[in-house]
């Protein structure tokens, strides 16, 4: 076995699967390693994925990849306790190629990723965990692993590792993760006939939706729901934010069945079979949580550095992981070119991630965060939202008020007016401009 | 209700022979909030007729939720190879 | 010494599945293939042989679909040397006899001294592809082997057996052989990372219907001297427990129940066959014959 390589990517998920592919198409030799049995298997996400950045690399990739649906509906739902109301927009064009998303199922598309970066001369190595980072003269220099000999040197080590990334950490990039900083997200895989999928949801063959929910959960826990259609399942989950959980000692299973239960889920979920149940962390603290994103001899790409766009209408981080293993494996051509793996030859890392609009996306959504850690974007606006919804569209007998006296009614008592702007403002400033 | 081990018995695991989380029985002990109980997604962590905090690894999801929320538990990602093994996920 | 160890890829069988009306197949999404782990185990024991001899070789084989070649990476990753993978069309709806078949062909030509397969496979549970290798070579078999060592004289080895009810039996049985190992046997290595890595640079050789030289009448479905007609839903498993006739004394009855015999001994029903290997099976064979339990062409 030889000792040292070129680059080692800790982690195969699609940031360090990204790095290593292109590194290796690039000639260096790149050892990958994965604590699974095979890639996806230990990663669990809502979803739904954007593949602008894929495209670039493994073009029309839909031709091959193992994909579920093309998205072409996208709903965002705002739940009160027994009604909702969405904004459903469908699309042509979603369904055209380069397609806007897909709907994949990561135990099949990492699985298929990973091949990719296997056939361009990575060596993954499957079944093995890092446990620790070496050090040469004061820098990063290789990982030990939990096997006997677990030694491996490498001029640059790329932290691939997910949302928990222990070796940013130990690098001391990063402290210990706050609760404030992460969501925990539960799914459902339920499986239910190709046909019924496609009536219930008013697709055609091969077409998808995507449902985000905002609000909906018992003991007004702050967090929401998500339904993606698969090819013969559905993803169907929430995501909740720690400290709201432990404040109400709600236990976050008994919340997805509540969810499940809602009248308006229930009617999309019925006579499914559960197939699969999973969990997982969110980083959803965007620029609030960032590590130090390098040092001498080491990279942090994708959810270890905190990568992910939450804002309530979207979780997109896939696309981000992608993003930042690209930019991670430019950073790390040129340091082979300088033959310079210090600091401040990294430092090339974080321009790249400005440039490919990592960096500059999470800035544009820098307040989103805090304007999704909001108590009454969780419960009164759902609960608010649906009552006027339900009172514009109730035929009552009594006459019809405007749009906006209505609302005025509705809130009166529940929030002030200065608020309610207040929050307003933050959305737009947060979400719109 | 939702019982739990229900739900994870749909999920395939390679049982790692030794636990990949331990905990501190004095921190445990000492500890006022307890939270691990109710914020385990898997509902791995227990507590015993005689009140001690009880946790069976071979049901973790390895989110690391617990790691996040306890400064007292020995946490590691299990052997390579072993644990939580999504297929539909 | 050269090993040849015959592994297979099996269904893991800890997770629900379900089966498809119409085919009568197993539903594929969702399905897990490993190891099987009385293979595992034979691969543990080969490496191990020959790593207490210092020299050797160990070649691990598998008859299966393409994605068996994973079983066949975690062979090598083990310790094995090398790899065989009998992967072919031709080769598809193999039974336990068209398999052993085509993996004594391939065995034949590599001159082995030890073929080792595993007791037991976890999915289907046949066992019977060990014996029909052996009898394709016209090799000893010895099956449930539970311990192993070099005999006291050259070309030979030392091996406990398992019996019934937690028997054992130690056996001399002269080289080459054919061994089926039993699960438990050993505890696999979790392989360090030199000889993780190192295997995964190893070449896995493909086998196909031409390079295996037999006609593909003789293999895979059109082979088999079984057919698959379908699963059938789990049906529970009912314990029986045997009650001794009420009129027999109670230390024979408690004899009875311990041997799991029926009836008190002196009034076995059936016949009991007596004598050296070759007469018994000769007798056996006759039996089969006049009760048109075989095909003609095959015996
Ligand atoms: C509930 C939920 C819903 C989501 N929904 C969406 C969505 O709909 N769309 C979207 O785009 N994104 C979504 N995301 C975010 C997305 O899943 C992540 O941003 C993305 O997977 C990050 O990729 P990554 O490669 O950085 O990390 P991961 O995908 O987490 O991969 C990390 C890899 O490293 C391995 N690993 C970790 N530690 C070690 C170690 N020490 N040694 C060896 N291997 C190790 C892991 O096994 C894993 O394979 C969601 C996330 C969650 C939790
Ligand atoms: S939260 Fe930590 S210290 Fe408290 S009981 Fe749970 S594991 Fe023990
Ligand atoms: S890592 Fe997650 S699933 Fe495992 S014990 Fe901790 S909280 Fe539970």
């Amino acid at each position: 076995m030889k000792d040292k390589y070129d680059v080692i990517v800790v982690g195969a998920g699609p940031a360090g699967i990204t790095a290593a592919l292109l590194l290796a198409q690039a000639g260096l030799e790149v050892v990958v390693f994965e604590r699974g049995e095979f890639p996806g298997e230990k990663n669990m996400f809502g979803g739904t994925f954007f593949g602008s950045v894929l495209n670039q690399i493994v073009p029309d990739y839909w031709e091959e990849a193992p994909l579920e649906r093309r998205i072409t509906r996208k709903v965002i739902t705002v739940l009160s306790e027994d009604s909702s109301v969405s904004i459903d927009v469908k699309s042509g064009s979603f369904g055209r190629p380069p397609y806007n998303g897909f709907t994949i199922r990561r135990a099949r598309f990492d699985r298929w990723y990973a091949q990719k970066a296997v056939e361009a001369g990575a060596l993954l190595v499957n079944r093995t965990v890092v446990d620790d980072l070496l050090y040469k003269d004061g820098r990063v220099a290789g990982v030990r692993v939990r096997r006997d000999q677990g030694e491996l040197w490498a001029d640059v080590v790329i932290a691939a590792d997910g949302v928990n990334s222990l070796l940013a950490q130990k690098a001391g990039l990063r402290k210990e993760l706050d609760p404030t900083h992460v969501n925990l997200g539960i799914k459902e895989v339920i499986q239910l006939p190709r046909r019924t999928i496609e009536e219930r949801f008013n697709l055609a063959a091969h077409e998808g939706l995507s449902n985000e929910f905002l609000g909906g959960l018992e003991g007004d826990v702050h967090g929401g729901g998500f339904l993606y259609t698969n090819t013969d399942s559905l993803s169907v989950g929430i995501v909740a934010q720690l400290p709201s959980l432990q404040e109400h000692k709600s236990k976050i299973y008994d919340l997805l069945e509540g969810f499940k239960s809602h009248p308006m889920i229930h009617e999309l979920v019925k006579d499914g079979v559960v197939k699969e149940y999973s969990a997982h962390l969110v980083p959803e603290a965007g620029l609030h949580m960032m590590p130090e994103l390098y040092t001498d001899g080491m990279l942090v790409v994708g959810d270890a550095a905190g990568f992910v766009l939450a804002t309530g209408l979207y979780l997109e981080g896939v696309n981000y992981a992608m993003a930042s293993g690209v930019a991670a494996a430019k950073t790390v051509q040129e340091a082979v070119a300088r033959r310079d793996f210090s600091k401040s030859s990294l430092a090339r890392y974080t321009t790249l991630l400005k440039e490919n609009g990592v960096l500059t996306d999470l800035k544009t959504f820098k307040r989103a965060p805090e304007f999704i850690g909001n108590p009454r974007l969780h419960t009164l606006y759902p609960r608010l939202a649906c009552e006027l919804a339900e009172s514009i569209f109730a035929v009552d007998g009594q006459p019809r008020p405007k749009l906006l006296p209505l609302a005025r009614r509705k809130l009166r008592g529940q929030i002030s007016m200065r608020q309610l702007l207040k929050d307003g403002f933050e959305a737009g400033r947060s979400l719109l401009w | 209700m939702v019982i739990i081990e229900d739900k994870l018995g749909l999920v395939r695991y390679n049982a790692d022979q030794v636990s990949h989380i331990k905990l501190d029985a004095a921190a445990c002990r000492a500890c006022s909030h307890q939270v691990c109980i109710t914020i385990c997604p898997a509902g791995c962590y227990t507590l015993s007729d005689d009140s001690e905090v009880l946790l069976s690894y071979t049901g973790c999801l390895e989110c690391g939720t617990c790691r996040v929320m306890c400064d007292h538990l020995e946490w590691h990602y299990p052997l390579g190879g072993c644990g939580v093994s999504y297929r539909f996920t | 010494m050269r090993i040849v160890v015959c592994a297979k890829h099996v269904l893991d069988t800890s997770i629900p599945f379900e089966i498809d009306e119409e085919s009568k197949g197993l539903v594929e999404d969702g399905l897990v293939y490993i190891l099987n782990p009385a293979d595992r185990c034979a691969v543990e024991e080969a490496v191990r042989l020959k790593e207490r001899q210092g020299s050797g070789e160990v070649i691990v084989m598998t008859l299966g679909p393409a994605p068996a070649q994973e079983v066949l990476r975690e062979c090598l990753t083990l310790g094995a040397d090398r790899a065989l993978h009998l992967l072919d069309r031709a080769f598809d709806d193999s039974d336990a006899y068209s398999t052993g078949f085509a993996l004594a062909h391939a065995i034949e030509p590599l001159e082995c001294d030890l073929i080792f397969c595993g007791s037991q496979s976890l999915d289907e549970g046949c066992s019977q592809v060990g014996a029909v290798i052996a009898e394709s070579l016209d090799l000893p078999q010895v099956s449930a082997v539970t311990q192993l060592e070099l005999g006291a004289t050259q070309g030979s080895v030392s091996l406990q057996r398992k019996l019934d009810r937690g028997g054992r039996e130690v056996i001399e049985c002269s080289l080459p052989a054919v061994l089926t190992i039993e699960a438990g046997i050993n505890e696999p290595r979790y392989p360090s990372l030199p000889m993780f890595m190192e295997a995964l640079h190893k070449e896995i050789q493909v086998v196909d219907l031409d390079a295996l030289g037999v006609r593909s009448q003789e293999v895979g479905r059109r082979g088999a001297l079984t057919k698959h007609i379908g699963l059938g839903p789990i049906r529970p498993r009912t314990k029986i427990t045997y009650t001794p006739e009420s009129d027999i004394d109670p230390i024979e009855a408690l004899r009875l129940m311990m041997s799991g015999q029926t009836a008190p001994s002196g009034q076995q029903s059936g016949d009991i066959l007596k004598g050296e290997p070759d007469y018994l099976a000769q007798q056996i064979i006759r039996f089969l014959q006049q009760n048109g339990m075989t095909p003609e062409a095959n015996v």
